[in-house]
């Protein structure tokens, strides 16, 4: 499309560089959150079977760090191309085709986020105005875990829409956006672009 | 027929390539906004869903999987179960079949466990005489055991959504898994013997045997400390998964000394990622199942079998054979979360146990695993192998009738699945 150089790839570059940051931080927090849980399950186990003191709190942290990891990882899994996505009849299409499919599904990733930031910020606000808080042993206030869903739609629009620039300005090829392999998904994915 | 139609709409969306959890939002909130205008009021109903504390017992069999796949155990198990089989017609694939059934019981993933078995099964059995069709055909049906064989992330899923106790899902899916398990092991044996396939060796001696068990034992310990936790009322699903996963860490690290920090760091992330994909599939799918309910479409299904007067089989039969169509096209995630809040109200009414339902629903996704066009396991065997896919459907083509006989039998005999959770507890 247009040449490495100009002035829309490399300001697409440089949002997408960006967002990757932002991504890395969000998905460092997740995997925290992930063996957090682990931890937290197994003091459970430990202090209810060796101790005989359950602590019920526990289980409603567990539950938070879930929606944590959940929507903090999300944008790097789309990153990473680990979204599952049905590539039967998209697979053979030409390069034009493939380019249509990449970015229409990047679209349809960044509308879903902002149905996410909208339903889920206005789900903030009604906790925040009336006080709701947790039923379990903490009575924490909901907001602040909710506040998790627009932030984890947030940080997918921003990646979806720094590698749409990307595709569009011609410095990401479709395949790049293509969902990998089952099996390519199971393997570190530490080196897989974008 | 409004099913029908939203059904044929969905999948023709996903059909574009688009992510499948961003089909299903966005698909569920355009028919919520034409169902009922104005009141969407979705982000509780998202969070609602993912703050369940049942459902972290998913991403801990992830992260459990991930520790095992980068401690290399399964090279252990692998060269324990081919010591003990080697003597046999077929005996390699035999063994890839008993080292599939034990990784199920450590990974929970059948992609994960063709994926990690088929590495190392599939060039050895070519190695030793084995037709790469006969290779392939193995890893590809012994890896679905991955689902059923307890513990499973799509059964903790499906008993999460069905309300129905996960320990007793995991307890009904063990026999059918063996049963299954045996089917393919005796036809293993059955066709390498008829067609002459594969170099036997010596039966392995008692000290070959003691020495293989040594070197897995570890890996070994962990399905009998999940399963018998749960079984004995000692461990809920969640309490079972971290246990695990913390088990899984402490063999890898301090046994066979194949985990480092950095391994430790990238099992969490990557355990992270997956279970974000998975889960958003779920929120999305609860969109589309909220949907539904507005439009009273399982009302109007319970309704359609009372009028014909479906009988359990009767209803039963049609949903597999829906279930096994849906397969062809969708991945088993979204077939358990797009059919199963419409299918349990007529479960209820029809009185059908919903575990032997759960089990049934998970043997046909293993059918759907290896039905191409879109079959998981496929693509992993294409992936490990290279072969052609015209290769890899005929080798699991076979396998695929030995399922439906599994599901027959499941299905004519209930107490298959059904005797071993009635003696929980």
């Amino acid at each position: 499309m247009s040449n490495p150089d100009s002035g829309a790839r490399i300001a697409a570059r440089a949002a997408d560089r960006l967002s990757r940051l932002v991504s890395d931080v969000s998905i460092a927090v997740a995997g925290l959150a992930m063996l957090t849980s682990l931890c937290l399950v197994v003091y459970g186990v430990v202090l209810r079977y060796g101790l005989n003191q359950p602590q019920t709190w526990l289980d409603e942290v567990v539950g938070y760090l879930l929606v944590a990891t959940v929507m903090l990882g999300a944008c790097d899994a789309l990153r990473k191309r680990e979204h599952i996505a049905i590539d039967l009849l998209t697979a053979r299409l030409g390069r034009r085709g493939r380019f249509l499919v990449a970015a229409l599904g990047l679209v349809a990733v960044g509308l879903t986020a902002l149905l996410f930031i909208d339903e889920g910020w206005e789900t903030v606000a009604f906790s925040r105005m009336v006080d709701m808080r947790s039923t379990g042993y903490l009575a924490a206030p909901l907001w602040i875990v909710q506040a998790l869903i627009p932030l984890g739609g947030a940080l997918l629009l921003l990646n979806a829409t720094t590698l749409l620039a990307r595709l569009l300005s011609g410095d990401l090829a479709a395949d790049d956006l293509a969902p990998p392999a089952a099996a390519e998904q199971q393997t570190p994915p530490a080196e897989r672009r974008p | 027929m409004t099913f029908a139609i939203l059904l044929v709409l969905l999948v023709c969306l996903l059909l574009t390539g688009m992510p499948v959890f961003a089909g299903l939002a966005l698909f569920g909130a355009a028919v919520l906004m034409i169902a009922e205008p104005g009141a969407i009021n979705l982000g509780e109903l998202i969070f609602g869903k993912l703050d369940t504390y049942l459902l972290v017992a998913i991403p801990l069999f992830t992260l459990m999987a991930q520790f095992m796949i980068r401690g290399r155990v399964v090279d252990h198990l692998f060269g324990t179960t081919h010591t003990l089989t080697r003597h046999l017609p077929g005996g390699l694939g035999v063994a890839t079949v008993i080292a599939c059934t034990i990784f199920a019981a450590i990974s929970g993933s059948s992609v994960a466990t063709a994926l990690t078995i088929g590495s190392a099964a599939i060039p050895q059995m070519i190695r030793y005489g084995y037709s790469p069709r006969f290779a392939l055909g193995v890893v590809g049906a012994g890896g679905t055991l991955g689902i059923l064989i307890p513990p499973s992330g799509p059964m903790v899923l499906y008993g999460v959504i069905s309300d129905t106790s996960i320990g007793q899902l995991f307890m009904a899916g063990l026999v059918p898994g063996l049963v299954l398990a045996a089917i393919f092991a005796l036809w293993c044996m059955g066709f390498a013997w008829r067609k002459g396939q594969g170099r036997r060796e010596e039966r392995a001696t008692l000290g070959e045997i003691a020495a293989a068990l040594r070197r897995s034992v570890w890996a070994l310990s962990l399905p009998p400390l999940i399963l018998g936790g749960m079984y004995a009322g000692v461990f809920t699903a969640t309490e079972a998964a971290g246990v695990g996963a913390l088990a899984a860490l402490l063999i890898a690290v301090l046994v066979y000394r194949s985990l480092g920090w950095r391994d430790i760091w990238h099992s969490a992330l990557d355990a992270a990622r997956t279970s974000s994909m998975l889960f958003l599939i779920l929120a999305a799918a609860a969109i589309f199942g909220h949907a539904l309910t507005k439009l009273r479409i399982p009302n109007e299904i319970v309704e359609l079998v009372a009028h014909y007067d479906l009988s359990q089989t009767g209803f039963l039969i049609a949903v597999m054979l829906l279930i096994m169509l849906l397969g062809m096209f969708l991945e088993t995630i979204s077939i358990i979360l797009i059919t199963t809040p419409v299918i349990l109200p007529v479960l209820i009414a029809l009185k059908i146990d919903p575990v032997w339902y759960g089990i049934l629903l998970m043997i046909n996704l293993e059918l759907a695993l290896i039905t191409p066009p879109v079959g998981m396991n496929l693509f992993t065997l294409k992936a490990v192998s290279h072969a052609p896919m015209g290769e890899i459907i005929r080798g699991v083509a076979p396998y695929f009738f030995l399922m439906v006989l599994g599901l027959a039998l499941v299905m004519a005999l209930p107490q298959i699945a059904l005797f071993l959770p009635g003696t929980m507890f």
